[in-house]
């Protein structure tokens, strides 16, 4: 009796493990998400540059550069693409930052329940009155894309935020 | 706190206009620009989602992780994290520079010290001498405990790059932290301390782990560090005179308060006037004729920078007048003819000497006395 239920287990174990491994690839997108910041280097020419590392010495006043890179690793196209973002915690929307080839940009200041364009954007203080929007306010981006996402397909999309 | 955080705002605004010309974006910003900042060790996280269909069927949305995540579902992806780093900066400003008289003991030139980095740390001081035209002796360090910028007796002295106390990032948490220092002198005496010399002390402060230590390092200096570390970075400036005394970027910052000799400078003034003749008597039209009772009153002016002491006024009683008895007044109160401040020479009264006493900076003593026209 014993026995035979470890046998089982162990039949289960067996299908179980190339279910999750399918069920890893099982999206049809691929989503990445780095944070760098820039820094100033001398090149061989003796010449300053600005390259990107990771973001790893961060102190208040960094500008950090967050690029989502998407790919369609699915044999099948992807349409009506939005990618949104929520503004990091501590971190303040740099105006002007967001890039996105392909991509209708716009903004949320009521943390995603809506989105719009800069312009028309609005936030209201504690006495009901209604200011346009600062990029202080923003609290989440959206990329949505205007074409579809053929297989195997990338592109990025960034904005830069500067840490409180 | 909302107001803290509008301000806050409003310079990171201003900063990110002036990395649209180019300033380097890491560390390259001015100490004390960044009064309020992120508390070090926070964990900064992002993670971005991408909703989609296939064959106009929606399908679960895909969070995404450091790496790359393709398996759909919320909570699948993993965040983007990096820790908030601990920027050292810390701000010395002198309250102003401090009058001595000759042979004062615990003049005190105030210092504020301001944490403006991101993390509460531990710090000391120490002095170092500028110009010395007044040979200043017995300089000691003290922590101005009531905060008056004054040395006192419950002031706390501490010597040189001995931990003092912890303070905590300016506006980010609690209120402790700014705390006042003194550095605290004996001014010689009037035959070296001569007037408008002055003496330069700096008062260069070292940041410390909290609770004192060994002064803080930077770590991993010039690399690419590991995100989930808190590295140590310095943001200090340098002192006002060009880091003559202290660099920037050391962990480390200067100011300088100067000590100057403050003389005390007198003026001296006389009027007379006819108070009482023997027709009219008291009154504002008395004349000076024999008989008649003259008011002399002498006006000392302190216009100096310092405490003047042991201030005596001499002056003759004029010809042809007789002292009038018990009418003397030194600031309007009435002293008598002997055994005081007033002593008289001669007999009959030839000349009065009238012992003020102590007369503040900018202050005024006035003595009055009598005289009768003979």
């Amino acid at each position: 009796m014993k026995a035979s239920k470890v046998l089982l287990m162990g039949i289960a174990l067996l299908i179980a493990m190339p279910l999750s491994a399918w069920s890893q690839s099982r999206g049809h997108i691929q989503l990445q998400s780095v944070a760098e910041v820039e820094q100033e280097v001398m090149n061989t020419e003796g010449k300053m540059e600005i390259r990107r590392v990771p973001a790893a010495k961060v102190i208040p006043g960094t500008e950090v550069i967050f690029t989502q890179r998407y790919e369609n690793v699915s044999q099948e196209t992807a349409e009506n693409a939005v990618i949104s973002n929520p503004i990091p915690e501590h971190m303040i929307y740099t105006d002007g930052s967001a890039r996105g080839e392909g991509t209708r940009i716009t903004f949320s200041v009521d943390h995603g329940q809506s989105y719009n364009i800069p312009a028309k954007l609005f936030v209201f203080d504690t006495a009901g009155r209604k200011f346009p929007a600062r990029p202080k306010d923003y609290t989440n981006i959206r990329w949505t894309l205007t074409h579809p996402l053929p297989s195997g397909v990338k592109g990025e999309v960034s904005f830069r935020a500067i840490l409180e | 706190m909302n107001t803290q955080r509008t301000i806050h705002k409003k310079t990171v605004r201003w900063l990110s206009t002036l990395m649209l010309f180019g300033v380097v974006l890491t560390m390259a910003f001015p100490a004390g620009v960044w009064a309020l900042g992120t508390q070090s060790d926070t964990d900064i996280t992002n993670t971005a989602t991408i909703a989609y269909s296939v064959n106009s069927v929606g399908q679960e949305v895909i969070e995404s992780s450091p790496a790359g995540n393709s398996n759909p579902g919320v909570g699948a992806g993993a965040p983007t994290l990096f820790k908030v780093d601990n920027v050292v900066r810390v701000v010395v400003a002198t309250m102003g520079d401090t009058a001595v008289a000759p042979n004062q003991s615990n003049a005190a030139l105030a210092f504020t010290v301001t944490n403006t980095g991101n993390t509460t740390q531990g710090y000391s001081v120490s002095v170092v001498n500028g110009t010395t035209n007044i040979p200043m002796t017995n300089v000691r360090i003290f922590l101005d405990v009531n905060n008056d910028g004054l040395w006192d007796a419950g002031d706390v002295e501490y010597s040189a790059g001995a931990f003092i106390k912890n303070l905590d990032p300016n506006g980010v948490i609690g209120t402790d932290d700014v705390m006042q220092v003194l550095v605290v002198a004996d001014a010689p005496d009037a035959t070296q301390a001569l007037d408008t010399e002055r003496d330069t002390y700096w008062l260069q402060v070292t940041t410390l782990p909290a609770g004192g230590g060994a002064p803080v390092a930077e770590t991993n200096a010039g690399s690419a560090d590991d995100p989930a570390l808190v590295d140590i970075v310095f943001g200090d400036a340098a002192d006002d005179a060009g880091g003559s005394i202290d660099a920037a970027r050391n962990g480390r910052h200067a100011d300088s308060g100067d000590f100057y000799v403050a003389t005390a400078t007198m003026s001296v003034q006389k009027t007379s006037a006819v108070v009482e003749d023997p027709i009219l008597g008291v009154s504002a039209n008395a004349k000076a004729i024999p008989g008649a009772r003259v008011t002399y009153t002498i006006t000392i002016r302190n216009t100096g920078g310092t405490q003047a002491d042991g201030v005596t006024v001499t002056d003759g009683i004029p010809a042809n007048t007789s002292y009038a008895t018990g009418l003397t007044t030194i600031n309007g109160s009435l002293v008598p003819d002997s055994g005081g401040p007033v002593t008289l020479t001669g007999s009959p009264a030839t000349s009065i000497s009238v012992a003020v006493g102590s007369v503040a900076a900018g202050a005024t003593a006035t003595v009055t006395f009598d005289a009768i026209i003979n």
